[in-house]
């Protein structure tokens, strides 16, 4: 398990004619899609854990599990935002549990919830210095779109920041 | 009553008053476990009435037979592995309701029942989830037994 301690905020830096943000992100790739989630909203990063099923909950919560004493609900990324399933030899890793496959759980709080979110190809709490990509460009309808803060592009590819709190609350299972 | 985790068929309801004791906001510490479906689950033990024979001739005063794995959207369990039924008391009346083989108390750390958490809040209504255990091999759900009498009656 990995510790976060997020840092002071976003810093800002001035390059060319704009000012541009450098903000610390939980950057990890689910599907062929690049996310990112801000490093103020991650508690921790866990191996996978062993999972508990629950009963009626939609297909995108893939269960309970311990983490630090606590009981925390896990959220199928993938799956809750429709994005495409990963290929058959990922699909094998031996970390696959009940039909989901990830290396590693992202605590997050937002919104009041406390949420572990099963993620692939994590490339760690890195600061991302990036420019606006055009709006909607990987976004755009899907439901990805619904979740998203913003579009950047890094060297890797466009970057997708999730607007946490509102994916929370998209994601809650209501009564 | 055990709280050891031993069988306990027959079942000789324990002594108390749930209601005081939720009034005095104590978390029940005694659950009779069971599993279905390969989920663990609970119900608290003063809330169940007796424990009998899956196949027994129903008791006249049962007000709700329950299926509670189709309830539950569980897998359906074998049939001849539903060998017990734990009858429960409800402000509706009697629930009977069909589980395993392993059916016994076990007797709980307050620390080890956690509330559910607000993220899947809206399955005490709809799953009649009232709290989430921590048992020896892994992680169980207490059941409301007044949430699944409402569930069943719908």
């Amino acid at each position: 398990m990995v510790r976060h301690r997020p840092q002071s905020g976003p810093e800002e830096k001035r390059e060319g004619r704009e000012a541009r943000a450098s903000q610390s992100m939980l950057v990890f790739r689910t599907g062929s899609v690049l996310l990112g989630i801000p490093a103020r909203y991650v508690d921790a990063l866990h191996a996978p854990p062993q999972i508990t099923p629950v009963p009626l909950a939609p297909s995108y919560v893939a269960g309970v599990a311990i983490l630090r004493g606590e009981v925390v609900p896990l959220l199928d990324i993938e799956k809750f935002l429709e994005l495409e399933q990963r290929s058959e030899a990922s699909s094998a890793s031996p970390l696959r549990q009940r039909g989901t496959s990830f290396e590693r759980v992202a605590v997050v709080e937002a919104a009041g919830m406390h949420v572990g979110v099963l993620c692939n190809e994590v490339r760690g709490i890195i600061p991302v210095s990036a420019t606006p990509s055009a709006e909607g460009r990987v976004t755009k309808g899907r439901m990805l779109g619904k979740v998203v803060a913003e579009e950047v592009n890094t060297e890797d590819g466009v970057l997708v920041v999730l607007d946490l709190p509102k994916l929370l609350e998209e994601a809650r299972v209501k009564l | 009553m055990t709280p050891d985790g031993t069988d306990l068929f027959p079942f000789t309801p324990p002594q108390g008053n749930l209601e005081a004791e939720r009034a005095e906001g104590r978390r029940p510490v005694h659950v009779v476990r069971f599993e279905l479906g390969g989920v663990i689950f609970g119900v608290e033990a003063l809330a169940v009435e007796s424990i009998e024979d899956a196949d027994a001739p129903e008791k006249r005063d049962v007000t709700l037979d329950m299926d509670l794995a189709m309830l539950l959207g569980l897998d359906a369990p074998p049939e001849e592995s539903m060998r017990r039924a734990v009858v429960v008391k409800a402000q509706q009346g009697l629930l009977r309701l069909k589980v395993g083989e392993l059916t016994r108390v076990v007797s709980l750390d307050h620390e080890a029942v956690h509330e559910v958490p607000p993220f899947i809040g809206g399955l005490t209504t709809t799953a009649g989830i009232r709290s989430v255990f921590q048992g020896s091999d892994g992680l169980g759900f207490v059941l409301d037994v007044e949430a699944l009498g409402s569930v069943g009656a719908r």
